[in-house]
């Protein structure tokens, strides 16, 4: 009886210690879903480059754009869309190498949903810590972003801070958003000049 | 008596001007050294050869002043200012007026002197995280550096790190190296970023 007691306690001490180091280890990640991950290519299976037409094929839905009625020449146009549980915004440029030229395809994605993460389990409420430490060996460029104080002025925010994190094909990036030093949402888009 | 008294108080206001002094003369040592977008010190980037030899009251030996052969627009000069050693960097500066009139204009300034520090105390032995907390309000980039494998190739270092501070994507900017053996920084460079790919 003593035998089992003394087993039964060190099992317990051993599960706690166990605990304790989960806790004590926040810059262990859990590893997300690949519908969940963001990368600089897209989210999930949510691609850059893609077509509104391929987009609408895989995921069974007519998307809603924002600008459909606009009767005006745009070029630009955004979606949102209910993806493996989380909102995501859908930004589309019209394909102009297309003729006629009606076609839009995906140039960029955001999403402020907690379930997306990149793949090294970098998400909504991390701090600029975290995504330095994660992309030691990519260029980064960071800073406050600008807010219009008004029409002609420009000043630079104390509370929004962006990190957009490229690679050296500099094609793509992933943007992280932060809001009082916190991540609030995520983007991956095509790398434009400033 | 009260002569006496007068007196005392007098010799107390002179010793205390006395006790100012040292410190006033700590702050300009500090602003000798001081590093910021502009320059370090009175070493300012944009001044020309011989503004920089009045200020500094010395002649600044260019590396290559009597190269007329490979048309070099470009030149260096190592100098001594105070206690700390400057690498300059200069360019010509053409005159519009006058035909193959040029000055030297002094492009940018290296050191790896610890006595040069930023107004935050960022300066040689500051970490990554140091210099991204004390620029919190500027833009940043950074990347490990490139380095030349061969005649052709170019690839990141794992050893060398760089972050930029600079105030817009373009113009004066602050370059902290780092070394990536010991994450400090080794060495700082102020001069002008210009983005040729636009």
């Amino acid at each position: 009886m003593k035998n089992v007691l003394l087993i039964l306690l060190a099992a317990l001490v051993f599960t706690g210690c166990k605990q304790g180091d989960k806790e004590k280890s926040p810059g262990i990640k859990e590893k997300p879903d690949a519908e969940n991950t963001i990368t600089k290519d897209g989210i999930g299976n949510l691609k850059i480059g893609m077509t509104k037409t391929d987009l609408e094929k895989m995921l069974k839905a007519t998307l809603s754009m924002k600008h459909a009625k606009d009767t005006g020449e745009i070029w630009m146009d955004t979606a949102t869309v209910q993806y493996a549980g989380m909102e995501v915004e859908l930004y589309f440029q019209k394909l102009y190498s297309e003729e006629p030229s009606t076609e839009m395809e995906l140039f960029g994605l955001s999403t402020k949903s907690p379930l997306c993460k990149t793949t090294a389990g970098i998400g909504v409420g991390d701090d600029r810590n975290a995504v330095l430490t994660a992309y030691e060996e990519n260029p980064i460029t960071m800073g406050p972003e600008s807010v219009m104080v008004n029409d002609t002025t420009w000043t630079l925010s104390k509370t929004n801070y962006s990190i957009h994190v490229s690679d050296d094909k500099w094609d793509k990036q992933i943007s992280f958003y932060l809001i009082n030093k916190k991540i609030a949402s995520m983007e991956a888009g095509l790398q434009m000049g400033e | 008596m009260r002569r006496f008294s007068f007196l005392f108080f007098l010799i107390f206001i002179f010793a205390c001007k006395q006790k100012q002094d040292p410190s006033a003369t700590v702050k300009a040592e500090n602003t000798d050294y001081l590093v910021s977008l502009d320059g370090i010190g009175p070493v300012k980037t944009g001044m020309s050869q011989e503004e920089l030899e009045k200020i500094l009251g010395q002649k600044i030996p260019l590396t290559n002043p009597t190269d007329n052969s490979s048309g070099s627009w470009m030149d260096s000069a190592v100098i001594r200012y105070k206690d700390a050693e400057l690498k300059l960097s200069f360019v010509r500066t053409y005159a519009y007026d006058k035909p193959d009139s040029f000055h030297m204009r002094l492009n940018d300034i290296t050191t790896k002197s610890p006595l040069v520090k930023t107004a935050g105390g960022i300066g040689i032995g500051s970490t990554k995280k140091e210099i991204v907390e004390a620029f919190d309000q500027y833009r940043l980039y950074m990347a490990p550096e490139f380095i030349m494998t061969n005649d052709t190739t170019w690839e990141r270092s794992k050893a060398l790190y760089s972050i930029s501070v600079r105030e817009g994507r373009e113009g004066p900017q602050i370059v902290f190296h780092i070394n990536l053996k010991d994450k400090k920084v080794y060495s700082i460079e102020v001069g002008t970023y210009y983005d040729d790919q636009e």
